[in-house]
């Protein structure tokens, strides 16, 4: 009883009792939260740039596999190409033998050419001697005509050709015929097979029937379903679009510096406060409206509009009082950039216990890009490149929870520190899909790297950011 | 609201639901609100006011952060409360690393009755914070809080007699601290706040 009473005795105690913490205490949590939420923004950009580095690297392969692909395709057709110039020239080479044949040995079927036609004693044409084997059915009337041996052995095909193996028959002009002929099947079955042991595998085998022949009618079904593949895959009506989008993503900055110039006073007695400045990293967005034209088969050019926005949060040891000491507004670029000597001699710049600022750059971007079509079908697949004009718009630099003034810059303003016009050169990679006769959908990640310096040459501070973004465009699709 | 003071006139569950969509106006609010009761949990635990000023700030941090999962079962104030008692633990629990608890022999206990009624609270923590760092744990989570020793021999992670004799050890020093300083009255009862 006495212990619970001596408990109760001090629990009471502290019961209602308050002690005040000191005035930093809230200012170092206020400081652990900004730190976790740039944390958790920090995780998420981290998580786009993995995102964009990842379609980068996926839209290279794919892209490089669709090339390997292609040339592969392309190298089979030269070379079959080549098999068929080659045994064109054979095939030419044997038909003048044929209207001159050896006087020795004069071959069965040239001669029943000869006396069934028409008796004029002369040489058979080349025409005549190549229908006579390649489509003895629809020669059936002109078989008529033949003397009954000949008819005989018309219609034995196979065995004619057999028989002839000194001299093959060969279809010279109407080798359509042939190739869609019955005997033409039953003499080999598979002739692309045939036609792949015969020359491609090199493969010693003696011809059944005219290899010129079967490789002209293997080609001309290849073109033709390579001609109904393309019809149904690509887009030639694809010729001229525009399109929305939006993108997002983050920028390092990858080259900064400062140097003293004659007119950077302000900035150069606090070179610190402007070199943090100048380092900061931080996200992108923007949106926007392209355009779009195919100059060829595999070019396209395109253009646009977009409102861009590139900010960054960073830490400032100062602030720059008005010069009646009522306002203070951030120690930023702008501002330092502002001072005068004498500013300096009335202290309008305090030191402070460092702060968080966020600072905004806007700019009208004008990107101009050529591209590469690697796949133009329903998906598809496009390298871009290409160079933008970023007209600085505004900037605007605020002190995230405190009672300080933001500072803003606009375009036009005399004093501002930034450059009126910046260049930017553009890489990245489109991968889409065409639904519905006018529209595409295409993911865009890519790179922005600043030509130049983001800051004037006279503030003596050089900012070159590198931006990665992904991007989200809506294509509509004029026919 | 730039005055987090006038976060006075907001409902708890105004200050809750402002805190979640993270609005800091309402932290400060919220901060403003608790942080006096708030502070005397983490000075009861630490041996100086530095040390309770960092259990404080990383304890309304993790209020913060936390206050979306808090599903209003209990008062805000004893959610809070457990929170700044587990981030004084977290921190002891390093020290107690270094120095174990040990069993320590019984003392004990005075027969005199021992007033706290004219005890200002201040006092009574600089005597808690003079016990030694184990027997100020196990006294705090024991007589203030009211864990059980099975309770607390989880939590410390030491065995159910260590707390005993730990709490026994820091009751019976206090008595004897209460009792040597002849500006605290020989009687149970009410201290002043």
């Amino acid at each position: 009883m006495e212990r619970q009473t001596f408990e109760d005795a001090i629990k009471k105690a502290f019961e209602q009792a308050e002690f005040e913490p000191s005035e930093k205490a809230w200012i170092n949590i206020e400081l652990e939260l900004e730190k976790a939420q740039g944390w958790h923004l920090k995780s998420s950009i981290q998580f786009y740039k993995m995102l964009a580095a990842a379609s980068v690297v996926f839209a290279i392969g794919v892209g490089g596999l669709g090339i390997y692909l292609f040339n592969q395709e392309r190298a089979t057709e030269q070379r079959l190409m080549a098999l068929m110039q080659e045994m064109e020239t054979v095939q030419q080479e044997k038909v003048a033998g044929i209207t001159n044949p050896p006087a020795e040995v004069p071959p069965a079927d040239v001669k029943n050419s000869v006396s069934g036609s028409g008796g004029n004693g002369a040489t058979p044409n080349n025409n005549e001697v190549a229908l006579a084997g390649a489509a003895p059915q629809k020669k059936s009337d002109h078989n008529n005509r033949h003397t009954g041996e000949n008819v005989r052995k018309q219609e034995k095909f196979p065995a004619t050709v057999r028989d002839s193996d000194n001299y093959p028959l060969y279809a010279t002009q109407d080798t359509r015929a042939l190739r869609h002929s019955l005997e033409f099947r039953e003499i080999i079955p598979d002739p692309y097979k045939y036609l792949v042991e015969k020359y491609l595998n090199k493969q010693q085998e003696t011809p059944a029937a005219d290899p010129v022949a079967l490789m002209l009618a293997r080609l001309d079904q290849r073109e033709q379903e390579m001609r109904e593949r393309n019809k149904q895959d690509k887009h030639p009506d694809e010729k001229f679009w525009t399109s929305v989008g939006l993108a997002a993503g983050s920028f390092n900055t990858v080259q900064s510096g400062f140097s003293q110039t004659p007119s950077n006073f302000g900035i150069a007695s606090n070179a610190d406060i402007a070199k943090r400045e100048a380092k900061a990293s931080g996200t992108t967005y923007s949106l926007g409206v392209n355009a779009g034209v195919r100059i060829s088969e595999r070019w396209v050019l395109q253009g646009g509009v977009h409102y861009r926005s590139q900010a960054s949060d960073y830490e400032v040891p100062g602030v720059v009082g008005s010069p009646d000491f009522q306002t203070f507004k951030p120690a930023s670029i702008p501002e330092l950039d502002k001072l005068s000597p004498s500013d300096f001699a009335s202290s309008r710049v305090v030191a402070t216990v460092p702060y968080t600022v966020s600072s905004d750059v806007r700019y009208l971007s004008i990107p101009v890009q050529a591209g590469y079509v690697l796949i133009d079908r329903d998906w598809g697949l496009q390298l871009n490149a290409g160079i933008a004009a970023d007209l600085f718009l505004q900037n605007t630099v605020t002190a995230e929870g405190q009672n300080i003034e933001p500072t803003k810059q606009y375009r036009g303003d005399s004093d501002s520190p930034f450059r009126p016009v910046n260049f930017s050169g553009l890489l990245g990679t489109e991968i889409s899909y065409r639904f519905g006769d006018h529209y595409r959908l295409s993911l865009n990640p890519g790179l922005r790297y600043q030509l130049n310096s983001l800051y004037k040459d006279e503030t003596g501070v050089q900012t070159i950011p590198l931006a990665i973004d992904l991007g989200l465009r809506f294509r509509y699709i004029f026919n | 609201m730039k005055n987090g003071r006038n976060g006075f006139m907001l409902s708890e569950q105004e200050l809750i639901e402002g805190c979640r969509e993270g609005k800091r106006s309402f932290q400060k609010a919220l901060y403003d609100r608790y942080c006096r009761k708030m502070m005397v949990v983490c000075l009861r635990y630490a041996k100086t006011t530095a040390e309770a000023e960092d259990i404080l700030q990383e304890g309304f941090v993790k209020v913060f952060q936390g206050i979306k999962n808090f599903r209003q079962e209990s008062k805000l104030e004893t959610w809070m409360t457990r929170i700044m008692v587990n981030t004084a633990l977290n921190l002891q629990r390093k020290k107690l690393y270094l120095f174990p608890m040990v069993d320590v022999q019984e003392i004990d206990l005075p027969e005199e009755e021992i007033s706290l009624s004219n005890v200002h609270f201040t006092q009574l923590l600089e005597l808690i914070q003079s016990l030694p760092q184990g027997c100020r744990v196990v006294f705090n989570l024991f007589a203030i809080e009211g864990y059980n020793h099975k309770e607390i021999a989880e939590l410390l992670g030491i065995s159910e007699g260590t707390s005993k004799s730990q709490y026994s050890r820091a009751r019976s020093l206090l008595q004897q601290k209460l009792l040597k300083d002849s500006s605290y009255s020989i009687r149970y009862g009410e201290a002043n706040v």
